[in-house]
């Protein structure tokens, strides 16, 4: 399947602005590539569905430190262990990031509706995209430490 | 003032309600994890003026819970606060009732303007 590199833009957009208005950091784009494992670069995974005229999902992988940092930021507080708490804030990070995307592809064939969040925990978890179906991970770096945004998304026929 | 939060997510509600605390450190702030939990909150709590409600939430979102207070009459303005900014969606809240719209992410300025808005203080 042909890979539109474009369509991870509206993502990456989002990413910033999630981060810059709710978390009072400003991540660094590192790098956009075609995955080609199942493997998370992170300790938690938020992951939403996308669905409508597509079908996909969104993956946004943090390792704990940086999760911790992230969450403790939005709530104005400090987290050095993955709880409940943390858990939540990185699902509401999904959905932060997939929500504004949605705003910016809905004219266009991937417009998508956004599932409730939900998140997966442990190192090297994996999440298996849709077969076929091409996978656009960017990633950033948050004060030294990475953290990824996959998109797997395509048009239903 | 009496203030419904109504969100699933607890990151969200909590930080709606640190922004709250800014701007109207006197607020009594009621806390909802859906619309129907949001809906039972809000006919347990006649005096609320003010109601802050996400969109997308499990068992009842929050376009079916605007629509349900706003069939009681009760007067507490509704602001949807949600990921939703598509303008068909902001225009379908708006007829639906909601009395102002913020999309998240937003910043505690941007929710201070559009609480003053609404409320005229």
């Amino acid at each position: 399947m042909k890979v539109d590199a474009n369509l991870i833009n509206p993502f990456i957009k989002a990413t910033t602005t999630a981060m810059e208005m709710m978390a009072m950091c400003k991540p660094e784009r590192k790098g956009i590539e075609l995955k080609k494992d199942n493997v998370l670069v992170g300790d938690i995974s938020g992951i939403m569905g996308l669905s409508g005229d597509v079908s996909g999902a969104i993956v946004v992988s943090f390792v704990k430190e940086t999760a911790c940092k992230v969450v403790g930021n939005m709530l104005g507080t400090t987290y050095t262990e993955i709880n409940d708490e943390v858990k939540d804030g990185i699902q509401e990070i999904v959905n932060l990031i997939a929500g504004q995307a949605k705003t910016m592809l809905a004219d266009t064939e991937y417009h998508f509706q956004i599932s409730i969040p939900t998140c997966i925990i442990g190192k090297n978890h994996q999440v298996n995209h849709k077969k076929g179906v091409p996978c656009i991970m960017a990633t950033f770096e948050l004060e030294g430490t990475p953290f990824t945004v996959e998109v797997s998304i395509a048009p239903k026929k | 003032m009496k203030v419904m939060v109504v969100d699933d997510s607890s990151t969200m509600r909590r930080i709606i309600s640190n922004a709250l605390k800014t701007f109207l450190p006197d607020a009594d702030i009621v806390e909802a994890e859906d619309g129907n939990d949001g809906f039972e909150k809000f006919e347990a709590n006649q005096d609320v003026e003010l109601i802050l409600s996400d969109w997308n939430m499990p068992n009842c979102d929050g376009l079916a819970f605007l629509k349900k207070v706003v069939t009681t009459g009760h007067k507490a303005p509704v602001i949807m606060v949600t990921t939703e900014a598509e303008k068909s969606n902001v225009v379908t809240a708006i007829k639906s009732g909601a009395k102002n719209y913020v999309t998240k992410p937003f910043t505690p300025d941007i929710l201070k303007a559009k609480i003053s808005q609404t409320m005229g203080i």
